[in-house]
């Protein structure tokens, strides 16, 4: 809290519950809160509420600063700024959705920036030598780039430190390391403001297009599409949508990071797929494509989602009995973050509806996905790409 | 009730304010042209709490387990380990601990480390280690992950439970409760700085 006074002596901080037990432990075939089954430490925003493990016997957060403060950015995120981020697992080296990985890399490089250390530290089980750490200015694990959690701290937290580090690649000076700082307050600034009101998802890209449009400085122009460049996020045409981006990890159905839509019943097919997602948590990339469109006539719109047909490889044959075994799409509307339409039936291979209001003219923005990726009891041979026909008509 | 995500549970209650919105003063268009409006339709999500909560990160490498049958003292359990890298096919070096020996040993035969490397992105590595319940209650295996990384070697580790015949899962007690000087109620932790 401290921190952000520095950044704003007026802070006001809404209500805060943290809960930490000896009795908060992670190895949960279901979280259940009140018995300290938590599976994780996390924050809440529906409850406004912060939850820390305690298990002396599976891991504890009492002394891992940067978890609790980590826990706490999330809180400041929520309070201060805007989330969109869809949550779930994350693990260090995966490629994440990337409104997941600015929260997670927001989290790590606040807690970073609040405590003075890069060290972000998460020890384990008492007696047990392990545990982990993540260098806020140093290191990479794998595949940089605007969907990695680890680019987003290294991005934000070498904005704001004073310690420059020059890397060495083959003998010589990498492009784009860490020569300048711009301090915390424009960093606080663009959090509190034009980010909490954006009109694309919160991720790298509004962020730093936001930023830029704040500094006046060339230099500190120039020193955020460094830092950029060396995470391979593309600074050139830097948007707010990411329009320029060209770093697609080597994957399929990554690019563009927005689909362009027009509300006239026109058909746009686009694709999602699970290749980040061997585990099935339905929160890596490319398994959800972003939609924007543009509302010129206020009113009511129809949207379809229809799977195409057939898949490749096809979808699993029609069991009657078994509700897991065909395509399951959903799509939710937002304007400037907030939710004004949603599809999100148990309807087999399509998704049909009329906002549930009416959409005002102005930028929307809406995210696709397939359900069964994240579906615990999809059906065996469910395949692992799945394409649709959306459409939006008034 | 059927569960359903955070996530849904959200969108679910935009639904239900966006119908309040309707219900107004008649500013807002969709008052004008209520009868559009449709009932929230059923959620399709899981029933995962852990879904959009924004939690801590995990390391690189995670651990899911499974006690094959019934734990019972002085009879060797199994616990099969399926282990998934995010970085690749770099391989994983695996350690096992057990803190208490008097509570739970290793079966005489089982190593206590192990290397692994994986076949295929999508396809986890497995293990199965063999352990010996010397009491009843809530026992666990440390199992330590290890991965050389560009960034340096990440360690997690993962704390397997395992609960041998019926007695209660009661946790440790980590501290001392006591009272501070104002009166409330605290837990003193230990820290050890060496």
């Amino acid at each position: 809290m401290q921190f952000v006074l520095t950044a704003d002596a007026d802070a006001g901080f809404a209500p805060l519950d943290a809960f930490w037990s000896v009795n908060n432990t992670r190895p949960v075939t279901q979280t259940d809160i009140a018995a300290g089954q938590l599976g994780a430490s996390f924050y809440r925003s529906d409850i406004d509420s912060l939850f820390l493990l305690g298990d002396v016997n599976v891991d504890t957060e009492e002394f891992d600063d940067h978890v609790v403060v980590h826990e706490w950015a999330h809180y400041f995120e929520d309070t201060f700024s805007r989330s969109d981020s869809i949550g779930g697992p994350h693990a260090i080296g995966d490629q994440i959705d990337a409104r997941l990985a600015f929260g997670e890399g927001w989290a790590t490089a606040f807690a970073a920036m609040a405590l003075d250390n890069t060290l972000y530290c998460d020890t384990g089980p008492a007696g047990s030598t392990g545990g982990f750490g993540i260098g806020a200015d140093a290191g990479s694990y794998k595949g940089q780039g605007w969907y990695d959690e680890i680019s987003v701290v290294r991005f934000l937290y070498d904005l704001y430190d004073t310690t420059n580090e020059v890397e060495q690649v083959d003998g010589v000076p990498a492009p784009g390391t860490d020569s300048g700082s711009i301090g915390w307050q424009p960093i606080y600034d663009v959090m509190t403001g034009p980010q909490a009101f954006t009109p694309a998802f919160t991720t790298v890209f509004s962020f730093a297009t936001e930023l830029k449009n704040t500094l006046a400085d060339q230099a500190d122009r120039d020193l955020v599409d460094e830092q950029l460049a060396r995470e391979f996020i593309d600074s050139v045409g830097l948007d707010i949508y990411g329009t320029n981006e060209t770093n697609d990890a080597d994957g399929r159905d990554v690019l563009p990071i927005y689909t362009e839509l027009t509300p006239d019943g026109s058909v746009t097919s686009l694709c999602v797929n699970s290749d980040f997602d061997p585990a099935r948590d339905g929160n890596k990339l490319a398994e959800y494509r972003y939609l924007r469109f543009e509302i010129v006539t206020a009113g009511f719109y129809d949207v379809t989602v229809t799977t195409q047909q057939p898949t490749i490889p096809p979808l699993p044959p029609d069991d009657p009995n078994d509700a897991h075994d065909q395509s399951d799409p959903d799509i939710i509307v937002f304007r400037d973050g907030t939710i004004v339409a949603f599809g999100i039936s148990g309807v087999a291979n399509s998704e049909t509806f009329t906002t549930q209001n009416a959409l005002q003219p102005g930028v929307h923005v809406a995210d696709l996905q397939e359900f069964r990726f994240e579906d615990p009891q999809t059906a065996a041979g469910f395949p692992e790409q799945v394409c649709f026909d959306v459409s939006i008509s008034p | 009730m059927t569960a359903m995500t955070f996530r849904a549970t959200t969108i679910l209650s935009a639904a239900a304010l966006m119908t309040l919105a309707a219900c107004g003063d008649g500013t807002d268009p969709a008052a004008d042209t209520a009868d559009h409006e449709t009932p929230a339709p059923a959620a399709s999500f899981t029933p995962d709490e852990t879904r959009e909560i924004a939690g801590k990160p995990t390391g690189p490498v995670t651990v899911d387990y499974r006690v094959v049958g019934q734990a019972v003292v002085g009879q060797p359990v199994a616990i099969d380990l399926e282990i998934r890298s995010a970085i690749g096919a770099k391989p994983v070096s695996l350690n096992y601990r057990i803190n208490d020996s008097s509570a739970m040993e290793f079966a005489p035969s089982q190593p206590k480390q192990a290397a692994l490397v994986f076949a295929g992105v999508r396809e986890p590595g497995t293990q199965q280690v063999m352990v010996v319940p010397r009491r009843e209650g809530r026992l666990f295996l440390n199992v330590a992950a290890e991965v050389e990384t560009d960034g340096g070697t990440i360690s997690t580790v993962t704390a397997v439970p395992i609960q041998v015949g019926p007695a209660p899962e009661g946790a440790e007690e980590n501290g001392t409760v006591t009272t501070d000087e104002n009166g409330e109620q605290i837990r003193v932790l230990p820290a050890d700085e060496s």
